[in-house]
């Protein structure tokens, strides 16, 4: 990415160059929202948890799973807070083994129909 | 546990653009699924590497066979083999379709405004084409910012609905070329672009924005800056070599 500030928008905003990677000016890491892992955690829990609603342990903020921030170029997949960034979850998987964090979420709104 | 990864049989595929590629999968006791939801494509190689991504549902309430359209990235670990290589009569492990969020259901009798960069067309497209089939008569309108109009999905399909359709309708925004005799220059989306080409904000649309991760954040603080309650505005990034898409 470029040194520009993110405070410039519009029509010359080089931000919008195509590019494979989803960072941001600022935040060179990319990160996707949670529709991104909808199919590792449907694997996991056997319901669809990005359509349920989380709490931040962290901060507070009640939030529908799909739009918390994901990081998944990485070993594992790292959900954080969309409002304070804090760690929600962490899934790593081994060829033998899940290794589950939630320690971020006090608790998750899961519809019965869902 | 078991897997939930299960095989699909290639059936079609039909070039979108020069990049990309419409494909037609068959799953053996594929139930149904909603309009917007992705699946997840694995690749292992002969060493015992993989790689998923994942891709969005094109199609709307098809049995047994659904469509994803793959657009090829430069430098790609899975798209320029899908594009490139992969042959009717080949199988591939799939997972879903999943994701119970950014999905658009028939009974929904709100007025729907769909938000598309680049491929990120492509869950919209589902969304469109389940509410043509529908009897729903909600207003629906697409606002497809593109490079050029070489670069778009779906173009023959996307013009004959939105002349015929009382219900449809498409507006484009050309980013690097525009067609021949377009009113306008080349010029990247803008806020004031974006909110003369879409639905006003009362009443209150139901949003589905769709594109890279970028455009997608510049436009949902561009609706909200503009009064459209964030309630209603639903958002899905996708990146290029990430592990996802």
């Amino acid at each position: 990415m470029s040194g520009n500030s993110g405070a410039a928008r519009g029509s010359e905003d080089p931000r919008f160059e195509d590019q494979d990677i989803a960072g941001t000016a600022g935040n060179p890491i990319s990160h996707l929202d949670g529709n991104a892992v909808a199919g590792a955690l449907w694997e996991l829990f056997r319901f669809d948890i990005i359509a349920a609603i989380g709490r931040c342990r962290h901060c507070g903020a009640v939030s529908v799973v799909a739009q918390a921030s994901v990081y998944s170029d990485a070993p594992g997949i790292v959900v954080r807070c969309r409002s304070c960034e804090g760690v929600l979850l962490r899934l790593v998987e081994t060829p033998t083994r899940y290794w589950l964090d939630v320690s971020g979420l006090s608790y998750l709104q899961i519809d019965r129909e869902g | 546990m078991s897997t939930m990864w299960r095989v699909a049989d290639v059936v079609s595929g039909v070039p979108e653009t020069e990049t990309s590629r419409t494909i037609g999968l068959r799953v053996a006791g594929l139930d149904g699924y909603l309009a917007g939801q992705h699946i997840d494509i694995r690749l292992t190689a002969d060493d015992g590497y993989t790689a998923v991504r994942s891709y969005s549902v094109a199609s709307a309430r098809m049995d047994e066979v659904l469509e994803i359209t793959v657009d090829e990235l430069a430098n790609g670990e899975v798209s320029p083999y899908l594009v490139r290589d992969l042959a009717v009569g080949d199988q591939l492990e799939i997972r879903g379709p999943v994701g119970g969020w950014f999905v658009w259901r028939p009974s929904n009798p709100n007025p729907v405004q769909l938000i598309a960069g680049g491929s990120g067309v492509v869950p919209l497209m589902s969304m469109v084409r389940a509410h043509e089939e529908s009897g729903n008569p909600s207003q629906f309108r697409l606002l497809y910012s593109l490079k050029s109009p070489e670069t778009g999905f779906y173009q023959d399909e996307l013009r004959t609905l939105d002349r015929e359709s009382a219900k449809f309708t498409v507006d484009y925004v050309y980013t690097r070329k525009v067609p021949e005799a377009w009113p306008s220059l080349p010029a990247r989306l803008t806020a004031e672009t974006l909110l003369a080409n879409i639905l006003p904000a009362d009443p209150a649309p139901d949003i589905f924005v769709c594109g890279q991760t970028v455009f997608v954040e510049t436009v949902a603080e561009w609706l909200v800056q503009a009064g459209y309650p964030a309630a209603t505005i639903k958002t899905e990034r996708f990146g290029g070599t990430g592990g996802t898409r």
